[in-house]
């Protein structure tokens, strides 16, 4: 009786509060009952699932996510790609440092039991050793806007923390931790030709695609530990155990995470009417300022760059050091960042975490882009907004590292990160995350990524870009758009506001530099100045041979010619800046599409310096030290390194000579 | 003569001895010029004619200094390389030069000519340099011992931190245990020499062995001349960071300003330690009594 009446109460309330119009296809959604077993750290959960076929297809199979498999053994898809990473671990030994999840019992109201028929799939690379994806043959199909609801019981074994998900200590970081269903992609979605179901394998670098719902999901554990969530927590009760009861309540989400240590300092704040928690170890508290600071800065520039965050809260969670491998992790409304005791106020790694992370609620979270098969459009998009948000607020090329001396933003280092690889034309960056070659998801999914948007907003210009990022998330927001969604919205916007200035579309950049792997950058090869010599010989004038040595120039003249070589196969359209003695200057344009271009020109003035793309718009050109050339070259920064280096080693050998002679 | 009189006759002497700090200051020079000059006909064979580093004095720019240290860096191996050599190289000419020092020290300085000063180099040569080899053994085994279950410590730590702050005290125990201990070593090190060229001890060894009783038993006398000399340090580091404020990154007139006042820091820093040397050396050898007898 106290239950229903309290169910009665929980409904009206939450309907009152939360009852406004659904923001998302809300086609996969869950109640979940769950407890949590500190000691053996294990969860024990009831999942009833709610599903909407959302296509014109007669569905016969399910296919579920068991992610935390990918922890069961080193032979799972996860552990083979990882490699080495977890090698140092010592979770060969340790059979408590795995993790599995278990269905005991699959159900649907009419009383089939599906559990005998659940088998293990892989459809990404057949390793039959994995087990992170089911497919459950239906007795009776789902018929095309049909609603399916399936009763889950299941058994999760969370592993120590070793990427991502677990627990270390009595720290936990509950993610990827009940069976989730796949997506059921209709025809014409992502440029799919017909339906089907969308349901990858938990890989090394990659894991959110999910249909958008309503997750309620009671959490029952200690009373001493300190819990945050997706979501909004509506009920708090303790059991007759003497433990908590928490729910929490989370509308037009793709995923559900939690974390729970006794040790969390809480710090709780607000952002318009977003209610804002930090979740943070005690000695680290002082650092709450800085990452309250960041997210709602990140708030405020999304707000004005998209849309504002329309969801009712957003918990941050400062993970323990000996857990730190839960941290920059991102879930709905919910973010892992990271930082270690001492961390200076000039070193803003706590920041660009968490602003990162928080991003993520736009890009997984909202427009829910898939983040294994497009990561680019997730982790790219969000480092190209991570780093206009840092250099935004904390400065541009300041915004990381931020010492008088030493100093770099997030722009820079984005760029750097991808120019810095060893081999940048090793994949394009539009790729399925696990066909990455070894070394390749990182730099070319972010970095790269990032700095083709860049580029893409120093071609068009800023409004424009604003336009492209404004409309493309107006349109696409809680639909799980592809590339050539966001290409579409590019080229509308860029031939509305600039007509074919730069070609029909804007597909010559993306095939270049997103579809394509090569890579970008142009040379200054050279500057020539000669001294135009009077002609020699014998002209005719009139009658008369006349020899040229009887002509003299009236003032000296000279010849200049400036060279370019374009070493990449990428081509972009440039300008070209070149300085004469006479303090003169001219830019030219260039189209760039030539191996090689020349400027010539004749007169009394001399060229004394060039610069091919004086404004730095190209930020993917991978060597900017050969885009300028000067014939009158400075040393005084060679000079003050080489002179500083002098007298570095001077006290080298002092220091040495102290302690050793 | 009692303790503030030694430092000030350590301080006459060294200021009487500038011909020998010449030297010394021009042997430190020559050595890392062997380095630097390479070093810079390699940075200007980097940036060509371009213009990526021009405007480095009005401010850093992390990604023309990136773009160059990455071209720059292959070279910059060979140069890890040869500073090694280097470094070895210019060890054996420091204990080399110790001798003289030495003999200069105790011949108050009366009669400096190169032919002397190198004759007495040449005489304590093999046995400052067995020395130096034991000292750097010392070093060595005392870096062991102290960081091996100081990293067995801090990895036991890292799985129970919250946050770091218990392994940054461990790292910072350490620390300062290398840096007591390893002051031992350099103290035991200096009088070993003492001993060795004032009271004609054959064997290193027992000099050795007598060195560390007197180091030990007399530690309130020669540890403060120790301080002291890292007191110079620091305080020549200080005003050289303030003359950097000064000047900023200097270029033109203001980088022969900057080079000036480098050298002529690194000129009083030899000067300095002269100074203590010497103290040190009377202190042992002068003190009312004899420190060791
Ligand atoms: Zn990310």
């Amino acid at each position: 009786m106290k239950n229903i009446l309290l169910l009665l109460f929980f409904l009206t309330v939450t309907q009152a509060i939360y009852g406004q119009a659904a923001l998302s296809p809300r086609i996969a959604s869950y109640d979940i009952r769950v407890e949590l077993d500190t000691e053996k750290h294990v969860l024990t959960g009831t999942a009833l699932l709610n599903w909407t076929n959302p296509s014109a297809d007669t569905v016969g199979e399910l296919r579920f996510h068991l992610y935390m498999n990918a922890f069961k053994n080193s032979r799972s898809t996860f552990m083979k790609e990882s490699g080495s990473r977890f090698r140092g671990t010592k979770a060969k030994e340790d059979p408590e440092a795995w993790g599995w999840i278990d269905i005991t019992r699959l159900s649907l109201p009419g009383g089939a039991d599906l559990t005998s028929s659940i088998r293990y799939i892989q459809p990404d690379d057949g390793n039959p050793f994995d087990q992170t994806v089911i497919s459950v043959p239906l007795t009776e199909p789902v018929f095309p806007g049909k609603k399916l609801r399936a009763e889950i019981d299941f058994t999760t074994k969370l592993p120590k923390i070793l990427a991502r998900t677990g627990y270390s200590g009595d720290f936990y970081l509950v993610a990827q931790w009940f069976p989730k269903l796949g997506v059921y992609e209709p025809a014409g979605m992502r440029g799919n030709e017909k339906g089907r179901w969308n349901c990858h394998q938990f890989h090394a670098n990659s894991e959110f695609y999910a249909d958008f719902g309503v997750y309620r999901v009671s959490i029952t554990l200690p009373p001493e530990y300190r819990v945050g969530a997706t979501g909004v927590r509506i009920d708090s009760v303790m059991n007759a155990d003497s433990n908590q009861v928490l729910t929490y309540l989370a509308e037009d989400v793709v995923d559900f995470a939690w974390t729970a240590s006794p040790r969390f300092e809480v710090f709780n704040d607000r952002w318009n009417q977003v209610s804002v928690h930090l979740m943070i170890q005690p000695e680290n508290a002082g650092q709450a300022g800085r990452y309250l600071h960041a997210v709602k800065s990140a708030m405020d520039y999304f707000a004005e760059a998209l849309e504002p965050y329309p969801y009712p809260s957003i918990t941050v969670v400062d993970p323990p050091l000996h857990g730190i491998q839960a941290g920059g992790m991102e879930y709905p409304m919910f973010i892992t960042a990271g930082t270690v005791a001492g961390m200076p106020e000039r070193v803003r790694i706590p920041e660009s975490l968490t602003i990162h992370e928080f991003g993520h609620n736009y890009f997984m979270g909202i427009l829910a882009t898939h983040e294994g098969e497009e990561a680019w459009m997730d982790e790219g998009m969000n480092s190209y907004f991570e780093s206009k948000i840092m250099d935004h607020v904390y400065g541009e090329q300041r915004s990381v590292y931020d010492f008088p001396r030493f100093h770099a933003g997030s722009a820079e280092n984005q760029r750097l990160g991808y120019t810095g690889m060893s081999n940048p034309r090793i994949a394009p960056p539009a790729r399925f995350s696990w066909e990455f070659p070894h070394g390749g998801y990182s730099p070319l999914s972010y970095n790269k990524a990032a700095t083709l948007l860049f580029t893409l907003e120093n071609l068009v210009g800023r409004p424009t870009m604003q336009e492209i990022m404004k409309t493309y998330y107006r349109l696409w927001k809680f639909k799980h758009p592809c590339g050539q969604d966001f290409i579409h919205v590019v080229n509308e916007v860029v031939r509305k506001n600039h007509g074919t200035r730069f070609g029909e579309n804007m597909n010559w950049f993306f095939d270049q530099v997103l579809f394509g792997s090569g890579i970008c950058d142009y040379k200054m090869a050279s500057v020539h100045v000669n001294r135009i010599r009077p002609p020699a010989g014998i002209e005719e004038v009139g009658e008369n041979k006349v020899t040229y040595r009887n002509i003299e120039y009236s003032e000296e003249l000279y010849e200049n010619r400036v060279i370019i070589h374009r070493l990449g196969d990428v081509v972009m359209p440039l300008e070209v800046k070149i300085d004469f003695d006479d303090g003169s200057s001219v830019t030219e344009y260039w189209d760039g599409k030539e191996e090689t271009w020349e400027y010539r020109h004749e007169g009394t003035r001399r060229v004394v310096r060039a610069v091919l793309d004086p404004e730095n718009k190209i930020l993917l050109d991978l060597n900017r030290q050969n885009n300028s050339y000067t014939l009158q070259p400075r040393q005084g920064t060679i000079r003050n390194w080489a002179v500083n280096f002098l007298f570095i080693l001077q006290h080298l050998f002092h220091i040495m000579a102290i302690f050793l002679a | 003569m009692n303790i503030v009189k030694i430092y000030l006759r350590g301080a006459n002497f060294s200021i009487r001895s500038w011909q020998l700090v010449t030297l010394l200051y021009l042997v430190h020079t020559l050595l890392s010029l062997v380095l630097v000059l390479p070093f810079y006909s390699a940075m200007k064979d980097t940036i060509g004619p371009s213009m990526a580093l021009e405007n480095f004095h009005k401010s850093f720019q992390f990604t023309a200094w990136t773009e160059f240290t990455r071209d720059f860096s292959q070279k910059m191996q060979v140069f890890a390389g040869i500073i090694g050599y280097a470094l070895l190289f210019s060890l054996f000419v420091q204990v080399f030069l110790k001798g003289g020092i030495l003999a200069m020290i105790r011949e108050d300085y009366a009669r400096f000519t190169i032919k002397r000063f190198a004759e007495a180099c040449g005489i304590w040569f093999m046995r400052f340099l067995q020395v130096s080899l034991m000292v750097l053994l010392l070093h060595l085994v005392l870096a062991f011992l102290i960081w091996l279950p100081a990293s067995l410590i801090l990895q036991h730590q890292f799985t129970l931190t919250l946050t770091g702050q218990s392994l940054i005290r461990t790292a910072l125990i350490a620390l300062t245990l290398h840096f007591v201990l390893g002051s031992l070593v350099f103290l035991f090190g200096e009088y070993t020499r003492y001993i060795l060229f004032v009271s004609g001890t054959k064997g290193v060894f027992r000099a050795f062995r007598k060195a560390v009783v007197l180091v030990l038993k007399k530690i309130y006398l020669v540890y403060p001349l120790f301080l002291l000399l890292l007191v110079n340090g620091i305080l020549l580091s200080l005003a050289w960071f303030f003359l950097q404020k000064v000047t900023g990154f200097g270029t033109g007139f203001t980088l022969l300003f900057l080079v000036l006042m480098q050298q002529a820091v690194f000129w009083l820093r030899n000067m300095l330690r002269l100074w203590l040397t010497a103290s040190q050396f009377y202190l042992y050898s002068k003190f009312p009594t004899p420190l060791i007898t």
